[in-house]
């Protein structure tokens, strides 16, 4: 019954559009215009407005999403790629749980696999551009006129449409990697330089100040009489980004790519080729960002939930459980924040003053993360086949035994670390996050760890296609 | 004393064999895990790809840049046309 599943994909193949893959490998250097050219034609994507919209001036409602899922508000990338890894996401837990039957061994089931995740993103995307376009993100529909709404909706799935094909581009062989992951880092990166650098002015009633870090810095030194007060308010503005935060996200920066370096090397040899030897490493970093990334997902969703809900019924006292919301004063825009109940605790806290101020919500809010994390990361090693006994059976079918040991004691040793490594990794991944909060990083500790981990990941695959000239590499690993 | 092996014969054909085998598992290799697709002994990200050929419709990859920026201009056309035809009416 479950093999059926898949079978009523099978009449979609015929129509989905599909990016040939390379016919033979595709340079280094090739690989690297082509991620180039997408990510740009991405960032283009991001930055041009939709057509037709009236107003958006309303509170965010995907606020903590947006710089997970690469999106930004009112422009053609207001989806960003949320369609396509929602879909993918939904097609892994199936598989992982065994709700739908794929054997990965069949060609067959593989390509309807794979038809059925875009067939599946392409059908959220539809959905999701319905949605926001008669919610009244951009103003009510009645207003609008039906014209341009279909015109908005129409735009928006073609937007996306064009990310998907593009992800799809880099993920065939033609760029470095997965598209995903690097329109994310992107979109973080962009946020982090522009909250370093942006050269808009904000008068808060002292004249017009500099939005950006830097560029503030030097206006402050260069204006100002009293050199040192300059400095000082320079670095520790509260309304602003200010120098300190410049600081403590290339300090958490240049430490997390320090952890990337922390690995457990297994020693194996081949028992097909006698003589073969060689490491398999186990990285602190076990399931690299995906705790974070499922412990911030789960996070946004409750925020989302809460707040709509609060919205609905401000006065039910199990909504009010959940979450209170409002807006804090001095924040941007008038973003709504947790205010108490659930919502509020499982809130980063917004800097030290506020973490001591309530040294109860620190305390539940730092556990939640570890906690939350810790066991993500052991979850996952489960579902994406990266378990103890699924690289056993690896070990198995390639002919690998651990040196100096059994050949039947392989799962054993693998069972004495991964599990370990696994839930140490996502547990540092998790305090990581929670440091880089509470220094007041540029951008959410989260989205600093993931542009870190996300870059780190494309550096290695750069180094192992041999893009950088050997010395470099050596003399940076040993820096690491 | 040893003299050069003559071309052909056994050896050649054995040496043929293997490259033949190595070859053909190369190309029936195809990254089912994250290991595989070279991301060492962790699991990279939560995406996991199947870069397999289906026979579907086939795109060129010129073809999607194509696409691409041609949706982006006509986007802006429309927001210059908006733009103008509110100026002169």
């Amino acid at each position: 019954m479950s093999g059926r599943l898949l079978d009523l994909f099978k009449p979609f193949e015929a129509f989905l559009p599909e990016v040939i893959s390379p016919e033979r490998k595709v340079p280094y250097n090739q690989k690297l215009i082509w991620t180039g050219v997408s990510l740009l034609i991405f960032l283009v994507l991001g930055q041009i407005p939709l057509y037709g919209i009236v107003s958006s001036e309303t509170s965010d409602p995907l606020y903590w999403l947006r710089a997970m899922l690469a999106s930004n508000r009112g422009t053609l990338m207001e989806l960003g790629v949320t369609p396509i890894i929602t879909s993918s996401m939904i097609f892994q837990f199936l598989q992982g749980t065994q709700g739908i039957h794929v054997d990965m061994e069949n060609k067959h089931d593989r390509e309807l696999f794979q038809i059925a995740q875009k067939v599946c993103a392409i059908l959220l995307t539809f959905g999701q551009a319905v949605v926001v376009v008669l919610s009244g993100n951009y103003g009510r529909p009645s207003d609008i006129g039906i014209a341009i709404s279909l015109l908005l909706i129409f735009q928006l799935m073609f937007a996306s449409f064009i990310v998907l094909l593009l992800d799809e581009l880099l993920a065939k062989g033609y760029g470095l990697g997965s598209g995903i992951s690097l329109f994310t880092a992107t979109n973080i990166a962009e946020q982090i330089f522009w909250k370093a650098f942006a050269p808009t002015t904000v008068n808060s009633g002292r004249g017009d100040e500099f939005e950006g870090a830097v560029i503030a810095l030097f206006h402050l030194l260069a204006v100002r009489k009293d050199k040192k007060r300059a400095l000082v308010e320079a670095f520790y503005r509260e309304n602003l980004p200010n120098m300190f935060q410049v600081f403590s996200t290339v300090a958490v920066f240049l430490f997390v790519l320090y952890l990337q370096g922390f690995r457990y090397e297994l020693p194996v040899r081949s028992t097909r080729t006698r003589g073969q030897v060689g490491v398999y490493p186990i990285k602190l970093f076990y399931t690299s960002n995906t705790p974070i990334m499922l412990q911030s997902a789960l996070t946004s969703n409750v925020f989302l939930i809460s707040q709509i809900m609060y919205q609905k019924f401000p006065s039910n006292p199990v909504v009010r459980l959940i979450g209170v919301w409002g807006a804090r004063p001095g924040s941007p825009m008038g973003q709504q924040v947790a205010l108490s109940g659930l919502s509020y605790y499982i809130q980063p806290p917004f800097s030290v003053t506020d973490a001591i101020l309530d040294p109860i919500k620190t305390v539940i809010y730092v556990a939640f993360v570890l906690g939350a994390c810790a066991m993500f990361s052991k979850t996952w090693t489960e579902i994406s086949g990266t378990s103890p006994r699924d690289v056993a059976k690896q070990f198995k079918d390639q002919g690998l035994v651990i040196n100096g040991k059994r050949e039947s004691s392989v799962y054993k040793e693998l069972k004495k670390i991964i599990p370990t490594a696994a839930a140490f990794g996502g547990a540092t991944i998790g305090a990581l996050s929670v440091g880089s909060d509470l220094l007041g990083t540029l951008g959410s500790g989260t989205s600093i760890l993931m542009a870190t981990t996300t870059i780190y990941g494309y550096y290695e695959t750069a180094a192992k296609e041999g893009g950088f000239s050997k010395n470099l590499v050596a003399g940076f690993s040993e820096l690491m | 004393m040893s003299t050069p092996t003559p071309p052909g014969g056994q050896r050649t054909l054995q040496k043929r064999r293997q490259a033949q085998t190595a070859k053909d598992k190369q190309q029936k290799q195809t990254p089912a895990s994250t290991r595989q697709a070279g991301f060492g002994g962790s699991s990279n990200s939560v995406l996991k790809l199947y870069t397999d050929e289906a026979n579907g419709l086939r795109v060129d990859p010129l073809v999607v840049l194509f696409l691409a920026v041609g949706f982006i201009f006509s986007v802006v056309a429309l927001h210059v046309v908006a733009k103008v035809t509110g100026k002169l009416f």
